[in-house]
C-alpha cells in the first residue's frame, strides 16, 4: 500500500472579508482542497486557517506561526483590508522564509479579490513593501480579476485553476530531495515598481566601476595579491514601450599564476568571511585558479561598489591570495567573471503584463544581453557569464 | 584602474521594444515567439540559460535546447517537450518533465547497442517493420517492443505516421552511434541517458548537491513511489541503475543500497592542487614529499580516459607510495577542514587509499 502524504496549506485572510463576503471563505477552503485532492494520487490536501480568531489585540500566537512554519503552501486573500492587517502581512513574511529554504520554486497562491490599485497611495512603505512582493507572484492566478465579480461558472472555473497551481506546487515538493538545501541563502528578487533613479543608462555606462588587481610588495617571503573591484548597483536598459533594469547577481575574480602552484590561498578566508558574502570556490573550467565569489549583502539582490571588503591599513584594496615572494606581477592571470540579470521590468502607466508573462520577458532580455553584449577585453561564455581580463600591476 | 569599455553593440532597448510588442494583449504570450521576437536561435541560445522557476506550462518548446540551463522550479506541464535536450541541466524542483514519472523498460546496454548494429547494417539501412525484424532475430515481438522504446526514450530511434505505427528508424543520433567504438558509444549513451531519462538527471544532480555524494536507493523508490505503483517504482529504478552504471553517471553499490557520484577526473585534478597546496603548507619534508608525490598521482589519474582501482593501481605501482600513510594524511587533513566539501574531498582521498593498501597487501 502507498503511504499517504498529506500536505498542508494555511490560508491567510483578514477577518472583515470573510464577514463581507461570507461565500468566498468556503470557496477557497473546502471547495479548493476537494478540487485539489480530487487531482492527487497518493496524497492529500487540507487547508488550515484561523477560525478561532487566534490573533487578538497585540498578541501574536504562537500556534498560527507553527501552522505556517509546517505549511507547505500558502494561499493569500489579497484584498485591500489584507494589505490593512499587520498579522496578514507578518503571515507573508514568514512564510516567506520558509519557501526560501527550499530549493527551488515559488508556494505562494495570492488571489486579488478586491481591486486594491487604488489605494496604493495610501500604503506605508512597509505595506507596499509587501504588496510589491505578492505582485511579482508568478501563479497570481486571479491577475486584473475581481473575484467578488465573477459569477458562479466563472468562480469555479478559477478555483480549478488555483487547484492546478497548487497540484504543480505539490508534484514540486514531492520531487525536491529532502536532503538538498541550497548552499547559499538565496535571496528573493523584489521587483521595485518604482524606477530607481540611482540607476544609469546601460547602453552608456559599464557595470563595472572600477577593477584592479596589484602585487603587494614582499613581506615576511611572500607577496600578497590585492584586488578592488566595484558594480553599478543598477543599470536600465530603455526602450519606447518599457524600461528594464540590470544588476550585478554574482561575481568571481579568479587568479592563476600559468598552473606553476606558487599562489595559496588566505586562510581567513578559507572559512569565508562573517556575513557569507565573499568566499573560495572552484571553478569547474578551471580548478587550479584561486577563485574568490562575491554575494550580495543579505537583503540584496545585486552587487554594488567594495564587494570585497578593504584589508586593515587599506583605503579600497582587499587581500585576496598570496603568492611567493619572487613572483612578479606578469606571471599572475586575474579574470572578473560575472553574472548579469534583468530585475525590474517598468511599463507606461495604463500597461499591464502578467507576472509570468514578465518573467519570461526578464529570463529572454538576460539571454539577449550576453548575446549582444560584445567589448574588446571582453567575452561570454555558454552559461552566460561575462569574463573580463584584468591586468595585474606591481605596487608602485 | 577603472576598466571602461564600451559595452552595448546592438540596442537592446529596440529588443525589449520588440519582446513587450509580442506581448502585448495577449494572456498568454508564447515562449517560443518571444525568444524569435528578441532575435534567439532555441536551439542556440537557450543552452547554459537561466531559467529558474519559469512557468513553461502549454508552452510548444520543441526545438529548444536547455542543456545545463539552471530550470530549478520550472513548470513543464502540457508543455511540448518531445525531443527537447535537458543534458546538465538543474532540474531540482521541475515538474511536468515527461520521464520523472515514466516506467521505464528494464533493457540491457548490450541489447540496445546490438538492435541499433542490426538496424544500422544491411538489408534495414536504418529502417525496420518491427514483428518482421522481430522474426529476423528470433525474438518474440513483446521482448523486442522494450527495447524499441527504450531507444525512442534515448532519441537512438523513431516511430510513428511518416513509416506506420509498427516501423522504426533510426535517428541521426542513433546511426552516429552504430558507427562509433565502445569507448564513443559509451559516452555517446551517457550523454543521451542524462539529456533524455529525466530520472537518471535527477539521480545525479542529487548525488552532486549531497555532501557525501551518497545517497540512499530508497530515497528515490519512495519518490517513484508517489507517483507509480511499488513494483512499477521498483523495475523503473532497476532500469536506471543499469543504464546508469553502465554510462558511469553514478554508481550503485549492492551491499548498502546506495547511490554514490563515480568519481570523474575533473576531481582527481581538483584533489591534485588540494594536495600541492598541502605540501605548501606542510611544516616537514617528509610531510611535503607524500604530499607533492600524491599531487603527481592524481595528476597522472587526471588524465586517464576512465576511473577504475586498476588504473589507480598502474598508477601508483610506479611510485611505490606508502598507502596507509597517505591515508592517514588524508583522514587528518579531513579533521582539519574548515567546511564539508573539503572535509568529504579528504575522507574519499583516503578511502581510495586505504582501498589501494588493501589491494596491495592481497
Amino acid at each position: 500500500m502507498p503511504t499517504h502524504r498529506t500536505f498542508k496549506g494555511f490560508f491567510s485572510y483578514a477577518g472583515h472579508d470573510a464577514k463581507t463576503d461570507p461565500t468566498l471563505i468556503p470557496a477557497f477552503t473546502t471547495d479548493l482542497e476537494n478540487r485539489v485532492n480530487a487531482k492527487l494520487v497518493n496524497a492529500r490536501f487540507s487547508i488550515w486557517r484561523d477560525e478561532e480568531s487566534l490573533q487578538t489585540g497585540e498578541i501574536w500566537n504562537r500556534k498560527i506561526e507553527t501552522e505556517l512554519k509546517e505549511a507547505d503552501i500558502l494561499i493569500v486573500l489579497l484584498t485591500p483590508r489584507w494589505i490593512d492587517s499587520e498579522y496578514c502581512r507578518k503571515e507573508y513574511t514568514i512564510f516567506e522564509e520558509v519557501e526560501l529554504a527550499r530549493a527551488a520554486g515559488e508556494y505562494i497562491i495570492p488571489l486579488l479579490v478586491r481591486s486594491i490599485e487604488r489605494q496604493e497611495k495610501h500604503f506605508t512603505d512597509e505595506q507596499k513593501d509587501v504588496y510589491e512582493r505578492v505582485l511579482t507572484r508568478q501563479y497570481q492566478v486571479a491577475d486584473a480579476i475581481e473575484v467578488v465579480k465573477l459569477t458562479q461558472a466563472g468562480l469555479i472555473g478559477l478555483i480549478d485553476k488555483i487547484a492546478d497551481d497548487i497540484v504543480g506546487m505539490l508534484e514540486r515538493i514531492r520531487g525536491l530531495p529532502a536532503v538538498s538545501t541550497p548552499d547559499r541563502p538565496m535571496v528573493r528578487r523584489r521587483w521595485s515598481k518604482e524606477f530607481d533613479a540611482k540607476a544609469q543608462n546601460y547602453e552608456r555606462v559599464d557595470f563595472v566601476t572600477n577593477a584592479e588587481v596589484i602585487l603587494d610588495r614582499p613581506t615576511g617571503g611572500r607577496r600578497d595579491v590585492l584586488a578592488h573591484v566595484g558594480f553599478m548597483e543598477r543599470l536600465y536598459v530603455q526602450g519606447t514601450k518599457g524600461r528594464i533594469e540590470f544588476g550585478v547577481r554574482r561575481a568571481f575574480l579568479s587568479i592563476t599564476d600559468g598552473g606553476i602552484g606558487r599562489i595559496v590561498k588566505l586562510d581567513e578566508l578559507k572559512r569565508g568571511d562573517d556575513s557569507g558574502t565573499r568566499y573560495y570556490t572552484t571553478l569547474q573550467d578551471d580548478p587550479e585558479a584561486v577563485t574568490i565569489c562575491m554575494d550580495p549583502p543579505a537583503g540584496k539582490s545585486s552587487l554594488a561598489e567594495l564587494p570585497l571588503p578593504p584589508a586593515r591599513g587599506e583605503n579600497l584594496l582587499s587581500k585576496v591570495a598570496a603568492v611567493t615572494a619572487e613572483t612578479k606581477a606578469g606571471e599572475i592571470n586575474a579574470e572578473l567573471i560575472v553574472s548579469l540579470d534583468a530585475e525590474g521590468l517598468y511599463l507606461p502607466d495604463g500597461k499591464v503584463i502578467s507576472p509570468r508573462t514578465a518573467a519570461a520577458i526578464k529570463a529572454i532580455m538576460n539571454i539577449a544581453n550576453t548575446k549582444q553584449t560584445q567589448s574588446g577585453n571582453q567575452t561570454v561564455d555558454g552559461n552566460g557569464l561575462f569574463h573580463r581580463t584584468i591586468q595585474v600591476k606591481e605596487r608602485s | 584602474m577603472t576598466n571602461r569599455e564600451p559595452v552595448i553593440s546592438v540596442s537592446l532597448g529596440s529588443t525589449l521594444d520588440r519582446l513587450l510588442e509580442e506581448a502585448a494583449g495577449q494572456d498568454l504570450p508564447s515562449f517560443r515567439r518571444m525568444a524569435k521576437a528578441a532575435g534567439l536561435d532555441p536551439s542556440r541560445d537557450f543552452k547554459g540559460a537561466s531559467l529558474r522557476n519559469m512557468d513553461f506550462r502549454d508552452e510548444d518548446l520543441r526545438g529548444f535546447d536547455f542543456s545545463n540551463a539552471d530550470l530549478a522550479g520550472a513548470d513543464f506541464r502540457r508543455a511540448n517537450i518531445d525531443g527537447v535536450p535537458f543534458s546538465g541541466a538543474d532540474l531540482r524542483g521541475a515538474i511536468g518533465i515527461p520521464g520523472m514519472s515514466v516506467v521505464l523498460p528494464r533493457v540491457s546496454a548490450n541489447l540496445f547497442s546490438g538492435l541499433i548494429e542490426t538496424l544500422a547494417a544491411a538489408p534495414y539501412g536504418g529502417k525496420a517493420d518491427l514483428p518482421a525484424l522481430a522474426d529476423e532475430l528470433h525474438m518474440q515481438i513483446d521482448d523486442l517492443s522494450p527495447v524499441a522504446k527504450a531507444m525512442g526514450m534515448f532519441g537512438f530511434a523513431t516511430f510513428g505516421s511518416t513509416f506506420g505505427a509498427r516501423d522504426i528508424k533510426l535517428t541521426d543520433i542513433g546511426l552516429q552511434f552504430a558507427e562509433l567504438g565502445t569507448d564513443d558509444r559509451k559516452k555517446l549513451f551517457r550523454r543521451q541517458l542524462l539529456s533524455c531519462v529525466p530520472l537518471a538527471a535527477r539521480i545525479r544532480h542529487v548525488l552532486e548537491e549531497t555532501a557525501d555524494h551518497v545517497v540512499p536507493r530508497s530515497q528515490f523508490l519512495s519518490e517513484l513511489g508517489e507517483h507509480m505503483s511499488p513494483e512499477d517504482a521498483e523495475h523503473t529504478l532497476r532500469a536506471v541503475t543499469a543504464w546508469g552504471r553502465f554510462a558511469e553517471v553514478f554508481t550503485y553499490n549492492d551491499d548498502h543500497g546506495t547511490f554514490a557520484l563515480a568519481l570523474a577526473s575533473p576531481d582527481y585534478k581538483k584533489y591534485a592542487y588540494s594536495c600541492l597546496e598541502m605540501a605548501d603548507a606542510a611544516i616537514d619534508d617528509r610531510a611535503r614529499a607524500a604530499f607533492t608525490q600524491m599531487a603527481q598521482v592524481w595528476f597522472r589519474l587526471a588524465e586517464e580516459k576512465a576511473a577504475t582501482p586498476e588504473n589507480l593501481l598502474e598508477a601508483l605501482t610506479t611510485t611505490s607510495p606508502d598507502y596507509r600513510r597517505y591515508a592517514q594524511a588524508c583522514l587528518q587533513m579531513a579533521e582539519s577542514a574548515a567546511d564539508e566539501n573539503t572535509r568529504a574531498a579528504f575522507t574519499q582521498m583516503a578511502q581510495g587509499w586505504f582501498r589501494l593498501a588493501n589491494v596491495k597487501g592481497q
